[in-house]
């Protein structure tokens, strides 16, 4: 092999380890990353977009505010980091809707396709021609027919200016003109509710004229409604086995499972009064009308590819998974798991997102805010109820002691993998220390035996007898109370062995470990050391002036910038414009501070920082979840991923900051109508009316990837108006306190 | 005031060492140059003498400027400390002095003088400020020293005024009698002020501040002259004699007239 070639290999080799963008399979799953070049659609700053469209625009009903307000939103969206493009799901959504809408060829080239990673069913188009299918609905979907119906419906929104006609007539609700004229606010919004579900049976209409020209089964257009129907419910329905939870040393009896089910209540026709959308039921027969009068039907599910649909609807159920995670969603995952562990087993991702959910679990069980992270089981509807309540119903230390065999199964499962090995370490501390279990209850036998040699002691000698001989012998006074009470702990355990008992059988799930590991030791090891850091960290709270700088390098991720007008409303132009400034300050250069940056900004995307791209969707999924943890020390359920950012930057410390500016005037007290009183009080209780305060708030802090903790925060309250100089002082200030921060 | 003093030095001390200081976009210290207006409660009246006649003209003034040069020091996060000294041409004041000299005469011209200060201010930015920018309040002291030049004194009958309007007063005066030449008058003055102000940001360098003070406490001497008086010309007369209290009270009635409430315009130079 020539050295040209060694050399290219090492590159690529680099290139595969620094970057997000790696394939994609139900295997290897490590989440879905968007590819390839970044479209237009994303690299195109919100205010050109509107300003050009707003110029080409020919509808004179369309008010500069339309292009404003739809740019902006979307851009949001586009730029939160879970856009998928130029990857398997959205190229296979591509070539499903090339397919679909081949007999409009020209169409097809004004519409983008996108996958927006979400666990809410869903499909939108934008009067831009961008259409976003959620990855929740492509993992409900069951053939690509339905897949084809979808985006026909959605192109039809396109092709008949739905959104453009319902932001006028909203614009003609608000100012109470035409049909809406003196109307009440109730008959308003039932009017306008009537209009929505009108466009809605327009574009199922117009739907059905597309797919018609397709070789996909006419009857896939009603199950997909069903399928719409239902899609509040986990992917499949399928009946929780009890012995899905057990490991080889823990079994957990059926008792905690019940037979009865919360049975699924959504019907066809349920109320849509106060919806945009119209019923199933109504949509259903709207759709049947139109088909009954048109013979030519196709019979196909799959034109595409069947193979691709499957894969691409595994990828996206696996990246649901992952949602759900961050989301805390931990009972779901679960059983989301569960649901995919039947196709495939010993899958490491769904090995590890088990590990993580009965983590989370415990973590918040042991911070007593199990209520934030468990769904009341009363409201969950199918199978997967059996498996909340029984979430629901176990003690704090039974779900302790089943997250730590979980944990430590999977290690020993994964033995080479840190990341298993991350939560079997913190895990086993959440034993020792948080959980304030007593842990030295645990059973050094597995239960049968434990039972079984009980009863031997038993027979072997009578424990009252003892005690009365005890009692009676020469030994010390503080031996007798000893012996005394060993005895007395082994009449205990025969009388609860008589019961026999389900309440206390996880003390003897970690058996294997008391018995050949010294679990118990080391967990009183752990919860000593841990006493002692804490001391040290009391004693040591002062802080080190002289040290090394902790914040070396810090990556300064996507700044948020709102202004707000006086009426409240968001000023959308200047927010742009500031956010773009903001960014630019906090990557400035301040030669007296010690400490880089870099900036990972959604507004400086290029069409080659894909990578960028992706990390983004990364930190901000991350940080999401790190803030609704509060004050739980827990590993991050996205911490794996946020591990091949800070490679890609070479920092572990990651800044998060928004700024939200605030214009206001004060409100009319009764201070200001007694100046009516004193004529000369007047004019300054005018001013103070008319006068607009400004403030802004910037708020900032650092997370530190590695420990999944906030490590410094800074909020800063300014009763100043917005300057740029004003801004770049308070940054400046961020910065420099955060390069005081010594080891 | 000795006492006072004191405790705000130890609560600057304590303030600043429990803050880390930014400084004004990483600059602590500054050289700021001001503008300053010192509001006069008796009109100041600048007098000009129009021929032989006598009839004065005297145009009105609210204000009088002073200028001022300072060093600032960023202390903490909200603290800000400034040394300056500030230079102010200033005259006594004297349609209203009732001073009268000798026989019903009394001194026609305004006698000029000049008058420094030496002043430690302590800022406090208020919170939703940082220091070097924002809103804030603050203490100054202040050490003042003003002298009257050694300029003649022309003592004269003065009729009534004659005429007057918001911005002009005419006043007619009967009889110019006598130029006289007095000793070096001077009056020092201790105070403490309060100060409320705003600093806007222009660049990263420069910041523009507007300030308003008003004085708290004041103590004012007569200085080193005790016996002020004049040189006598030609023969002794007794009726040239001044009384020595009227001119003391000259001095600190014009001290206290230029340390009444001020305004500041000013531009620092942060580095």
């Amino acid at each position: 092999m020539g050295i040209r070639k060694i050399f290219v290999l090492c590159i690529m080799v680099w290139l595969n380890a620094t970057s997000l963008t790696i394939s994609q399979t139900t295997e290897n799953f490590s989440g879905l990353y968007a590819s390839g070049k970044i479209p237009k659609d994303f690299t195109t700053k919100s205010y050109d977009k509107s300003e050009q469209d707003y110029l080409e625009n020919e509808d004179k009903d369309l008010d500069k505010d339309f292009f404003l307000s739809t740019r902006y939103y979307i851009d949001e969206l586009l730029l939160s980091g879970n856009i998928l493009f130029n990857e398997k799901l959205s190229k296979y959504l591509n070539r499903v809707a090339s397919y679909t809408l081949r007999a409009e060829s020209s169409l097809k080239d004004e519409l983008r396709f996108y996958v927006l990673k979400s666990t809410t069913a869903n499909a939108f188009s934008t009067d831009q021609g961008i259409i976003v299918f959620t990855t929740e609905l492509l993992a409900q979907l069951e053939n690509e027919a339905q897949l084809a119906y979808i985006i026909a419906h959605e192109v039809s929104h396109y092709i008949e200016h739905h959104v453009k006609e319902s932001y006028v007539e909203r614009q003609t609700l608000e100012k109470g003109k035409g049909k809406y004229y003196k109307m009440d606010h109730e008959s308003k919004v039932a009017a306008l509710s009537v209009y929505n579900k009108s466009s809605e049976f327009e574009a199922d209409e117009k739907g059905v004229d597309i797919y018609m020209n397709t070789e996909y089964d006419v009857d896939e257009i009603y199950t997909s409604f069903e399928m719409l129907l239902y899609s509040y419910l986990p992917f499949e329905d399928f009946k929780f086995e009890s012995t899905f939870l057990n490991s080889s040393q823990l079994i957990i009896p059926d008792s905690y499972f019940i037979d009865t089910l919360n049975k699924v209540s959504k019907e066809f026709n349920y109320d849509d009064l106060n919806s945009s959308h119209p019923n199933i039921e109504k949509r259903m027969n709207n759709v049947i009308m139109k088909v009954g009068t048109d013979k030519s039907k196709g019979n196909k599910k799959f034109v595409i590819s069947e193979k691709e649909f499957r894969e691409v609807q595994n990828l996206a159920r696996f990246e649901n998974v992952s949602i759900t995670l961050s989301q805390r969603e931990y009972g779901k995952a679960i059983y989301l798991s569960y649901l995919l562990q039947k196709e495939f087993p010993n899958n490491r991702f769904l090995d590890l997102s088990l590990v993580k959910s009965l983590y989370g679990l415990a973590k918040y069980k042991n911070a007593n805010r199990f209520s934030e992270v468990s769904e009341k089981p009363q409201d969950i509807e199918g199978e997967s109820y059996v498996l909340h309540l029984f979430l629901s119903d176990i003690s704090k230390d039974f779900l302790n002691v089943l997250a730590y065999r979980f944990a430590y199964d999977m290690a020993e499962k994964y033995m080479n993998d840190s990341v298993f090995k991350a939560y079997e370490k913190d895990m086993k501390k959440e034993l020792a220390v948080r959980s304030k279990f007593d842990f030295t209850k645990l059973k050094d036998k597995a239960k049968e035996n434990y039972l079984k040699e009980l009863k031997e002691v038993a027979l072997d000698f009578d424990i009252e007898d003892s005690l009365l001989k005890i009692e009676e012998s020469d030994m010390s006074k503080y031996q007798k109370i000893r012996r005394k009470k060993e005895l007395n702990a082994l009449r205990d355990d025969l009388n609860s062995s008589d019961k026999v008992e389900n309440d206390d059988f996880y003390l003897y799930a970690l058996h294997d470990l008391v018995r050949d590991k010294n679990l118990i030791d080391e967990l009183e090891n752990i919860k000593k050391e841990h006493e002692e850091s804490q001391q040290q960290v009391e004693t040591s709270k002062e802080g080190n002036k002289e040290g090394e700088n902790v914040f070396k390098k810090i990556v300064i991720v996507d700044p948020i910038f709102e202004q707000f007008k006086v009426n409240r409303k968001k000023d959308l132009i200047k927010s742009e414009r500031k956010k773009e400034e903001m960014s630019a300050l906090y990557d400035k250069v301040y030669p007296k501070l010690n400490m880089k940056t870099e900036l990972l900004d959604s507004k400086m995307l290029t069409p080659n920082s894909v990578d960028e791209y992706n990390a983004l969707g990364i930190m901000l999924r991350w940080v999401k979840e790190l803030m609704k943890h509060q004050d739980i020390e827990m590993i991050c359920s996205s911490n794996d991923r946020v591990a091949n950012v800070k490679k890609m930057y070479g920092t572990e410390h990651f800044l998060f900051t928004g700024a939200f500016a605030i214009k206001q005037r004060n409100e009319a007290k009764a201070v200001h109508f007694y100046s009516i009183l004193f004529p000369y009080l007047i004019p300054i209780a005018v001013a103070d009316l008319l006068i607009t305060h400004n403030n802004f708030e910037l708020i900032t802090f650092v997370a530190n990837v590695d420990k999944d903790e906030i490590v410094f925060a800074n909020v800063a309250d300014v009763k100043l108006k917005l300057h740029s100089r004003v801004l770049q002082a308070y940054i400046y200030d961020v910065m420099y306190q955060l390069n005081q921060v010594k080891k | 005031m000795k006492r006072l003093f004191i405790l705000l030095c130890c609560i600057n001390l304590v303030c600043y060492s429990l803050f880390s200081q930014s400084g004004y976009i990483g600059s602590l210290n500054a050289v700021n140059i001001d503008f300053n207006g010192i509001t006069t409660q008796t009109r100041t009246i600048k007098i000009k003498v129009k021929g032989n006649d006598s009839t004065r003209v005297a145009p009105l003034r609210y204000v009088i400027p002073a200028f001022s040069i300072g060093y600032s020091r960023i202390l903490g996060n909200r603290i800000e400390a400034t040394a300056s000294y500030q230079f102010a041409n200033v005259k006594s004041h004297l349609f209203n002095s009732n001073i009268n000299l000798f026989h019903n005469q009394k001194v026609l011209n305004e006698i000029k003088g000049r008058q420094h200060n030496f002043s430690l201010d302590f800022k406090y930015y208020i919170r939703g400020s940082i220091a070097g920018v924002g809103k804030y309040f603050g203490f100054r002291m202040q050490y003042g020293v003003l002298s009257f030049n050694e300029n003649e004194l022309l003592l004269g009958k003065l009729g009534n005024t004659t005429e007057s309007s918001f911005f002009v007063k005419r006043a007619n005066i009967l009889s110019q009698n006598y130029d006289i030449e007095t000793e070096s008058a001077r009056g020092t003055s201790l105070s403490l002020r309060v100060l409320v102000g705003r600093s806007y940001p222009i660049t990263e360098r420069l910041v523009l501040n507007l300030e308003a003070s008003l004085p708290l406490l004041s103590r004012y001497s007569t200085g080193l002259y005790t016996n002020f008086g004049y040189e006598q010309y030609g023969e002794i007369n007794d009726s040239f004699i001044f009384d020595p209290y009227n001119l003391d009270k000259l001095v600190i009635r014009t001290s206290h007239i230029y340390q009444r409430a001020s305004f500041k315009v000013g531009i620092k130079f942060h580095f």
